[in-house]
C-alpha cells in the first residue's frame, strides 16, 4: 500500500484530487490523519513505542530499587533517633515524616537531575536537526511518576520506622 | 514521704524471653512504688534485670505478667500508641550516650521534645532556652552535640528530659559515659530537679551516686534483693553504699 499527503491544498488542484480519489491502489489521507498513522505505526506497529514504553518501566524499576535501598540505608542509619523518638512519646505518623521527606527530598533530586540532563540531551539534538518535543503533560507525568516511585519504593523505611522499637535505646 | 504522689506502682512483674523452646526469665515478681519528690537509684550487676525493669516501668515494653501504672494510668495493658501518650505527657528520659540529634543545635534538641508534646514553635524555642539556662549551657544554645563536651551533652539531655516538666524523670546509666567529677556534677544537676511534683529514678552501677539519692532499689538475678534509705545503705553483698 502507498500513502500520498496531500501537500497542495484540495481546493488548488481539485481534478487531482479527484483523479486520485478514482485509483484503486491509492488512499488519499489528510495532513492530520497521516500524522496520526504515522503515530500509530511507529508507536505500536513498529514496537518503537513498546521498546520506549520497557525501557521506561525498567528504569521506574531500577531506579525504584535504588531509591528503596538509599532511603532504607539513610532510615537504619537514623534508627537510634527514630527510637528515642519513639521512646519520647512520638506518633507513628510523626517518625513516617522522616521517611517522608527523604522521598520529597529524593524525587527533586531525580527530577531536576533527569530533566536537566534531558533538556542538555534536547539541545544537543536540536543542533543535528532532531526535534525533541518535551510537553507540559509529559513533564507533569513524569514529576508524579518518580514521586510515585519513590512513594513506593518507601514502604520497606516505612514498615522499618514503624517497627522500630523504642526499647533498644535502652539496651 | 508516703503521704507524696504515688508515680508508678508495678505489682507482680515478670519478664520471660522465649528463643525457641528456651526460656530465660530476667524479672520475677517485681513489685514497687515511686513517688515525687525522691531521687531513686536501682542498682545491680549486669545482667540483674534493671534495664528490663526500666523499660517495663515507662511503657516500652510489655511484661509477660504483672501490672504498672504510671501516674494512676494502667499502662501495661495500653496499645502502643496510648502507651506513648502517656510517656509523652509524664516521662522525662536520659540515656548513657545522651540519644541527642546530631544535626539539631542543642536549643533545637530541646525544643523538638516539645513540639512533639504540641507546643506551638515559638514557645518551644523559648522553652527550650529557658531549660538550657537552667542546666548552664546559655552559651551553648546553638552548638550542635558533636561540638560539646561529654558533660555538656548530658546537661543538653537534662535539659531535653526536663524541659517538658515531666511527673518522672528515668536515667539509664547517665554517668557511665562521664569522667567522674562531671558524672557527679551531672547527678547533682539531676538532684537539684526533684521537687514535690517530680521524682527521677536512675539505673546505675556507680554507688558514688548514692550520695545524692534518697532510696537505693538493689536487684539481682530479676529480683529486687534490697529497697530502702540510700543513706547508710548497706548493699545485698554487705557493702556500704553511702
Amino acid at each position: 500500500m502507498y500513502y500520498v499527503v496531500d501537500l497542495v491544498d484540495q481546493r488548488c488542484a481539485p481534478d487531482l484530487v479527484t483523479w486520485m480519489k478514482r485509483q484503486p491502489d491509492l488512499q488519499l489521507l489528510a495532513a492530520s490523519a497521516w500524522s496520526r498513522k504515522t503515530v500509530d505505526y511507529w508507536v505500536g506497529g513498529s514496537g518503537a513505542g513498546a521498546a520506549l514504553l520497557f525501557t521506561a518501566i525498567l528504569g521506574l524499576f531500577v531506579g525504584g530499587v535504588i531509591v528503596g535501598q538509599t532511603l532504607y540505608s539513610m532510615t537504619k542509619e537514623h534508627l537510634l533517633e527514630l527510637a528515642t523518638l519513639k521512646a519520647l512519646g512520638a506518633r507513628p505518623w510523626e517518625l513516617a515524616r522522616f521517611v517522608l521527606w527523604l522521598v520529597v527530598f529524593l524525587a527533586a533530586t531525580g527530577v531536576i537531575s533527569g530533566f536537566s540532563a534531558a533538556l542538555l540531551l534536547k539541545g544537543l539534538l536540536l543542533r543535528v536537526g532532531l526535534t525533541v518535543v518535551v510537553s507540559p503533560e509529559t513533564v507533569g507525568l513524569s514529576v508524579l511518576g518518580t514521586l510515585a516511585m519513590c512513594l513506593v519504593a518507601s514502604i520497606t523505611s516505612l514498615v522499618t520506622v514503624y517497627k522500630v522499637e523504642a526499647a533498644t535505646v535502652l539496651r | 514521704m508516703s503521704e507524696r504522689q504515688i508515680l508508678v506502682k508495678a505489682h507482680g512483674l515478670t519478664k520471660t524471653y522465649r528463643m525457641g523452646h528456651v526460656e530465660t526469665t530476667v524479672l520475677r515478681d517485681v513489685s514497687l512504688e515511686l513517688r515525687a519528690g525522691e531521687l531513686t537509684l536501682l542498682m545491680g550487676p549486669s545482667g540483674s534485670g534493671k534495664t528490663t525493669l526500666l523499660c517495663i516501668l515507662s511503657g516500652m515494653l510489655r511484661p509477660t505478667r504483672g501490672e504498672v501504672e504510671l501516674c494512676g494510668v494502667a499502662i501495661t495493658s495500653l496499645a502502643e500508641k496510648f502507651a506513648a501518650e502517656v510517656r509523652r505527657g509524664n516521662l522525662g528520659f536520659i540515656f548513657q550516650t545522651y540519644n541527642l540529634f546530631p544535626a539539631l543545635t542543642a536549643l533545637d534538641n530541646v525544643a523538638e521534645v516539645l513540639a512533639l508534646k504540641g507546643m506551638p514553635q515559638a514557645a518551644a524555642r523559648q522553652v527550650a532556652r529557658e531549660a538550657l539556662m537552667r542546666v548552664g549551657l546559655d552559651d551553648r544554645l546553638h552548638h550542635r552535640p558533636g561540638e560539646l563536651s561529654g558533660g555538656e551533652r548530658q546537661r543538653v539531655a537534662i535539659a531535653r528530659a526536663m524541659a517538658g516538666n515531666p511527673a518522672l524523670v528515668l536515667g539509664d546509666e547517665p554517668t557511665a559515659a562521664l569522667d567522674r567529677q562531671t558524672g557527679l556534677d551531672v547527678v547533682r544537676l539531676l538532684r537539684d530537679q526533684v521537687n514535690e511534683r517530680r521524682g527521677v529514678l536512675l539505673v546505675t552501677h556507680d554507688i558514688r551516686l548514692a550520695q545524692f539519692a534518697d532510696r537505693v532499689i538493689e536487684i539481682d538475678d530479676g529480683q529486687i534483693v534490697g529497697d530502702g534509705a540510700a543513706h547508710g545503705w548497706v548493699g545485698h553483698d554487705g557493702k556500704v553504699l553511702a
